[in-house]
């Protein structure tokens, strides 16, 4: 009892002589975050260039994203050496504007292979927030580069990263009449280009796996609309099956299982499921108007696509298995090609209206519809696997170059490639 | 013919004649009652003025300063598309990248450990919870010898104000092509700071006082444009203050979901960051008034900017 008194008496006092002052602070600054990259450490002459070109590659992926600032290299007062002896010293840091500093090292790991250690610090804080070692090969010192670049964004913005990723395209040239497509992939900013099928055939529309490095994709191998299975690891292809009346190849499923596509049979257009490990299909709607272009939400559960069978080519959403289907857009003008983003909040889609294409966002309700580019020619809309970024193409004249924006509206980019450029499909995360 | 059979009809004769009178009343007086029935009586009749309602007033300390008229100032500029930098090389990967083994991550060093000088402990403020500890255990403040650069550099700042609406930031076609409208909105809906309600009233922080404390606080933080979920990402962090207006320790209140979810630990570092600014490194407080900020809790909250 007496105990108990004293416990009281004692938690009387700790009351505080006053209320804690509390400040609400509402607005702020949409601002990049400042950030330096500094040169890696090399242990040995040999990695110098990797020291230094590793950090490119980072700045460069983080400046593209619009949410970071790299500090120029220029104002930097700490070499790398110094950072590896001592630490930053914060304080030369916070004098150049930098609120995050990387730093690293290039090191050659006991079994003879590359070990590349970075460090992220938070400069006001003068702590270290992040850090990671990667042994590998030298020869992948680029998808290293990509594979810290996440680990920042990841950390700074709480956001899963997109620059591990590979977009596969169809590459174009020749004269509008004569042209020819080839499939080909790159990574996400441009590098490692090559080209996976010959000028032979015309190909289109290549959609990734979200699972397994795999492509479908429409071929006209032979005259004959085709869609094909490509492991881009083996380079070993497979047709999935003959599609009269298709002209979209179909698009994965989350768990990468089954196919949904549309098919044109006895004059309508109606949308499919395929069983991958069945080859069985299953037809989803039936209805007077031509429903295309299907996508499933990144749960499975409902699926998005264009139809006219309100009088109007419009978006719905319905359930996976068909059925409660829904119109989602209202506006004027005519909704296309519409893609769930992978984190499911908005579905991108292409507008036709008053003689120009648009590129838009939505959300899976239909509430909140945006335009972000516009253009004579837009098409094909491709989520980064983080769905922060998407990715498309304009079209103009004979000319077609694929572009990214961020979904702020802001930050488009054109991609650097060797030819002309349409259909891009972005990969998944590298696994 | 009798006469009594001619007086009859007389009588007759008499009797409209001795109405007619009361009649024309009857219906006069029923006119005004249908006139006054349509019209109302308050138009023959002017009611006296009703006397207008009591306005409150609440008297408020005035500080010398506000800045709350200050607020309307051009948004920030978008951020601009950046040009494409060449990518540094073009080195064909091997076609097999998937033969990488996938990153081994090493548990980071946390290295020099030792070189992490501590704070020095205030004195006169209550001592933080155990994770402020932590937090100030690991801050070291190299700065002593350049105190009052902060204060110049926000001073120039103020016209700088670069806070904006996120439906403004985020792009739409639709809406950007009549207007541009590139007018910051007030601070309307601010949530009003509270005081400490038990200090006198000479102690108490004025309302110019907090806006201030606010705005120079709003300058500081940077929010992510477009992120997931930030509508729930509201972060509260108790700051000490010593009393020469630096910010001692900066602990995020909600530690458990700062360790648990990745989207709310990188607001609640931005928060961290917005105290630890240069620009905020001398928060504009009343110096005489240190008893009521010594120990504060800010919440930065981004909904409204949605």
């Amino acid at each position: 009892m007496r105990f108990l008194s004293l416990l009281m008496i004692m938690l009387a006092l700790s009351v505080p002589a006053h209320a804690q002052l509390r400040v609400d602070v509402n607005k702020g600054k949409i601002e990049p975050v400042p950030i330096a990259i500094s040169p890696f450490y090399p242990e040995r002459p040999e990695f110098a260039q990797f020291a230094k070109d590793i950090p490119d590659i980072i700045t460069n992926n983080l400046r593209g994203s619009g949410l970071f600032k790299p500090v120029s290299p220029g104002a930097f007062i700490q070499d790398a050496a110094s950072i590896q002896k001592e630490g930053p010293r914060f304080a030369e840091w916070k004098a150049i504007n930098s609120q995050a500093l990387v730093t690293g090292s290039v090191t050659q790991a006991p079994d003879g292979r590359t070990r590349v250690e970075f460090r992220l610090w938070d400069v006001f804080s003068q702590k270290q927030i992040s850090g990671m070692a990667y042994m590998t090969t030298p020869q992948n010192w680029r998808r290293i580069a990509h594979i810290i670049s996440d680990e920042v964004y990841k950390r700074v913005t709480g956001e899963d990263g997109y620059f591990d990723s590979r977009i596969v395209y169809i590459s174009e040239t020749g004269s509008a009449t004569n042209r020819i497509k080839r499939l080909a992939i790159m990574d996400q900013d441009g590098a490692n280009h090559r080209y996976l099928t010959d000028e032979g055939t015309l190909v289109l529309t290549p959609r990734f796996s979200p699972t397994a490095q795999e492509i479908t994709y429409m071929s006209y191998k032979g005259g004959k609309p085709r869609v094909y299975l490509y492991n881009i690891d083996t380079g070993r292809q497979e047709v999935l099956g003959d599609f009269p009346g298709m002209t979209f190849a179909p698009r994965f499923s989350p768990d990468g299982n089954k196919v949904v596509m549309s098919m044109s049979q006895n004059g309508n257009t109606d949308l499919y499921e395929m069983d991958l490990r069945s080859r069985r299909s299953r037809k989803l709607t039936d209805t007077t108007g031509i429903d295309t272009a299907p996508c499933y939400s990144p749960d499975g559960r409902q699926i998005v696509f264009e139809s006219d069978r309100g009088g109007t080519q419009q978006l719905y959403v319905m359930d996976a298995n068909g059925g409660g289907a829904r119109r989602i857009s209202f506006g004027d003008g005519r909704y296309a090609n519409p893609v769930w983003s992978p984190r499911g909040d908005l579905i991108a889609f292409i507008k036709m209206s008053g003689g120009q294409f648009y590129l838009g966002v939505i959300r899976p309700d239909g509430s909140g519809e945006r335009l972000i580019t516009q253009a004579y020619h837009v098409e094909g809309p491709t989520w980064s696997p983080n769905g922060r970024v998407i990715g498309y193409f304009k079209q103009n004249g004979n000319s077609s170059k694929i572009y990214t924006i961020d979904i702020t509206g802001y930050n488009e980019r054109q991609l650097p490639l060797p030819r002309d450029g349409s259909d891009p499909a972005w990969s998944p995360i590298n696994q | 013919m009798s006469p009594a059979a001619t007086a009859a009809p007389e009588r007759t004769i008499e009797e409209p004649q001795a109405l007619k009178t009361p009649l024309l009343v009857s219906g006069a007086v029923h006119l005004v009652l249908v006139i006054i029935a349509i019209v109302g009586l308050p138009y023959f009749k002017k009611d006296p003025d009703p006397l207008s309602a009591a306005i409150p007033i609440e008297i408020l300390p005035i500080a010398e300063m506000t800045t709350t008229n200050k607020i309307p100032v051009k948004a920030a500029p978008a951020p601009e598309p950046e040009k494409l930098e060449k990518p540094p090389e073009k080195k064909p990967m091997p076609p097999k990248v998937e033969e990488v083994k996938p990153p081994q991550p090493e548990p980071p060093k946390p290295k020099k450990a030792e070189e992490v000088k501590p704070k020095p402990k205030p004195v006169t403020p209550p001592p933080p919870d155990e994770a402020a500890l932590e937090k100030t255990e690991e801050k070291p403040k190299p700065e002593e010898k350049k105190p009052p650069e902060p204060v110049e550099a926000e001073k120039k700042e103020p016209e700088k104000d670069t806070a904006q609406d996120f439906n403004k930031l985020l792009k739409n076609l639709q809406d950007s092509k009549p207007q541009v409208d590139e007018t910051l909105p007030e601070a309307k809906d601010a949530a009003p700071p509270t005081p400490a309600p038990v200090a006198s009233f000479s102690q108490q922080m004025t309302m110019s006082e907090l806006d201030a404390l606010r705005q120079q606080l709003s300058r500081c933080w940077s929010i992510q444009a477009g992120a997931r979920y930030a509508e729930d990402l509201v972060v509260e962090v108790r700051l000490i203050v010593s009393p020469d207006r630096h910010v001692m320790s900066a602990t995020v209140v909600d530690q458990w979901r700062y360790g648990q979810d990745s989207y709310f630990r990188a607001a609640a570092d931005s928060a961290i960051r917005a105290v630890n600014s240069p620009q905020c490194e001398t928060l504009e407080l009343n110096p005489d008034k240190y008893d009521q900020w010594k120990d504060m809790i800010v919440k930065f909250d981004p909904r409204e900017m949605l």
